[in-house]
């Protein structure tokens, strides 16, 4: 992942993290292509920088930013034991580890909404 | 020991149902028209309910509803019409299966889970034959069931030591016996000659780079059952995900991007599917 200034992004970039404007509205999300039209619209909304994925770089959806840090390494542990006998060095493997978490923190979030 | 020994007096031997025969004479008989398989399928009135279950769900997503059983075989293909039949009569094949150690619930959930995953790798690999897959993912473990009823001793010590010492469930049971639940499902499927190759993704699941010219459709199934193991869903007795051979993998050649599709594909359709299945 790099830090990339405006004036260095070019079509076809992999956007690493979501671009919020500064009203703090999220105008793209990590994992879309940038294109002439997205760049010109962070000229717009006055965005200077945007974090961006290096050349055969992959989007990691683990670092799940936002997610509560607490629930975060829980969860964490529980693919820890779940996969220890899989091979989590395999990309595919990895990416399934991925998505469990992801899963298991939608889980966790839309059961806390459904008790209020 | 070989697998054939297991399968000998097991009381599932004969239980396939009468229907999956008058269905297979029918399609085999080259003067058949969809009319004729339709009515053998009508004569069984909850088979052909369950059917049109399927065909209409969002298994398959068609823009308007199927009303007729003839309609499902025109638009779905007369094989696959019998690969979805045979899946949804295989339950009650087993049912009486003892259920101290898994759930006969738990068990289908999983295979039920397995067998739409397997199925949408088809569709993601264009293979033709998706529905062949889904019947062999469905019927993956049912050497497992056979092992629980024929040697209850010898897989309850196995459960017990992979829940204890977080071991994988099949690499105990070649430790034990000599081969795994894969090849006890394959020398039953034999048994009820049904196709070789549903044999040989029961039989190759856990070790798919050793199924030949099946690899590929035994790799299918090797990566579904992985991939809903992670998911949770169901259980078939193994605590923990097992490892994903990477040969299977390189054979399947899929991308790590399809995988967040499949899971919310797996997550979309699973239920529907369970609830046809076992309670439809």
């Amino acid at each position: 992942m790099v830090l990339a200034k405006l004036s260095q992004l070019k079509p076809g970039m992999v956007v690493a993290a979501d671009v919020f404007n500064l009203d703090g509205q999220k105008i793209l999300s990590a994992g879309a292509t940038l294109t002439e039209r997205s760049i010109n619209l962070f000229k717009e909304w006055g965005i200077l920088e945007v974090e961006i994925l290096a050349a055969g770089e992959k989007l990691s959806r683990a670092s799940h930013p936002g997610a509560d840090p607490e629930k975060l390494s829980q969860i964490r542990a529980t693919a820890d034991r779940l996969f220890c006998r899989s091979n989590r060095d395999h990309p595919a493997v990895k990416e399934t580890i991925d998505l469990f978490i992801t899963h298991r923190l939608n889980q966790s979030n839309s059961n806390e909404a459904g008790g209020h | 020991m070989n697998p054939e020994d297991i399968i000998q007096g097991s009381v599932r031997l004969s239980s396939l149902p009468v229907v999956y025969f008058k269905i297979n004479e029918v399609i085999n008989n080259p003067d058949s028209s969809f009319e004729d398989v339709a009515n053998v399928i009508n004569h069984d009135s909850s088979l052909s309910a369950r059917l049109l279950r399927i065909v209409n769900s969002s298994f398959y997503n068609f823009p308007s509803p199927i009303e007729t059983i003839s309609h499902a075989l025109s638009i779905i293909g007369t094989q696959q019409l019998r690969d979805l039949a045979l899946a949804t009569t295989f339950i009650s094949v087993f049912r009486g299966v003892p259920e101290q150690w898994i759930s006969m619930n738990s068990f289908w959930r999983h295979s039920l889970a397995c067998a739409i995953a397997a199925r949408a790798v088809g569709m993601e690999l264009r293979d033709g034959n998706t529905e062949k897959l889904f019947l062999g993912a469905m019927l993956h473990d049912i050497g497992k069931l056979i092992l629980l009823e024929n040697r209850p001793d010898s897989i309850w010590g196995i459960l017990e030591q992979g829940r204890t010492e977080n071991k994988i469930l099949h690499l105990l049971e070649r430790e034990h016996f000599g081969f795994n639940h894969g090849h006890v499902g394959a020398a039953l499927l034999q048994a009820w000659n049904l196709p070789e190759s549903l044999a040989a993704m029961v039989q190759f699941h856990h070790d798919p780079m050793a199924a030949g010219d099946r690899v590929q459709e035994a790799a299918a199934i090797h990566f579904a059952d992985f991939f809903v193991k992670a998911m949770e869903l169901g259980s078939s007795g193994d605590p923990l995900v097992p490892p994903l051979n990477p040969e299977a993998w390189e054979v399947l050649g899929l991308s790590t991007g399809f995988l967040e599709r499949l899971w919310s594909r797996v997550d979309s359709q699973w239920r529907e599917i369970v609830d046809i299945f076992l309670f439809g």
